[in-house]
């Protein structure tokens, strides 16, 4: 029997056949869903799919984008969300 | 649109949000941007164009567009590792010193020693202390 904590759906299972012969049942975490975007909802490019354990062992320059509203907006939502700060103001 | 001295706002990468001034035009798509940005080449759909158009020439160095943006009221970022350089002040005149008149210095007054005197001993004891065996033989 497994361990009560790991009876949970938030485990993934994996059935193994050992070298012996035998099956074994493997329990890991899942992975994070993907990150969307805020206003369109298309998934965020740049971001890796990791809890926020494995997200310390990144590098910061990796963890998301360095341009504003980085890891939250997409790039194209973005632009038109600094547009509407700065005002539109088209020559 | 984008001629030398349009103000702009870098709309892409990590200079994003921050306001710029076309310093050279390299053909239809590319330009040279320099303020509140790092001095590079940018193509133009990064950038979004402004009303406001700086008196500068072409290959204005950094000094000339910071300058810029202060008289049109733009705010300007200092960039890391710019030092600007001081100007030198014309020295100042210095008024010529009153001279005082020199006075002489006074006698010193010879004041004679007093003759510290000693404490005197106190003559007063301490009043011996009572041990058990006393207080007994008083009883």
């Amino acid at each position: 029997m497994p361990q009560g904590n790991k009876r949970s759906k938030t485990f993934r299972k994996r059935t193994l056949r050992t070298p012996g012969g035998r099956l074994v049942v493997h329990h890991s975490k899942r992975k994070h869903k993907k990150l969307v975007c805020a206003k369109c909802g298309r998934p965020l490019l740049g971001v890796p799919r990791s809890d926020s354990l494995s997200k310390n062992k990144i590098k910061k320059s990796e963890r998301n984008p360095k341009r504003p509203y980085g890891g939250v907006l997409c790039s194209v939502c973005s632009r038109e969300q600094i547009k509407l700060e700065k005002g539109v103001e088209n020559v | 649109m984008f001629e030398v001295g349009r103000v702009c706002v870098k709309i892409a990468g990590r200079d994003a949000n921050n306001y710029c001034v076309v310093v050279k035009k390299l053909d239809d798509n590319y330009v040279i941007i320099e303020g509140n940005v790092r001095r590079r080449k940018c193509n133009i759909k990064h950038l979004h164009p402004q009303k406001k158009k700086l008196d500068i020439k072409e290959d204005a160095t950094y000094k000339e567009v910071a300058a810029a943006f202060k008289k049109a009221g733009i705010p300007v970022k200092e960039k890391r590792g710019f030092k600007w350089k001081k100007e030198a002040a014309a020295p100042k005149e210095k008024a010529p010193r009153e001279e005082k008149p020199v006075e002489k210095p006074k006698p010193k007054k010879q004041t004679e020693k007093k003759p510290v005197e000693k404490k005197a001993k106190s003559t007063k004891q301490k009043p011996k202390k009572t041990t058990k065996a006393t207080k007994k033989t008083k009883k």
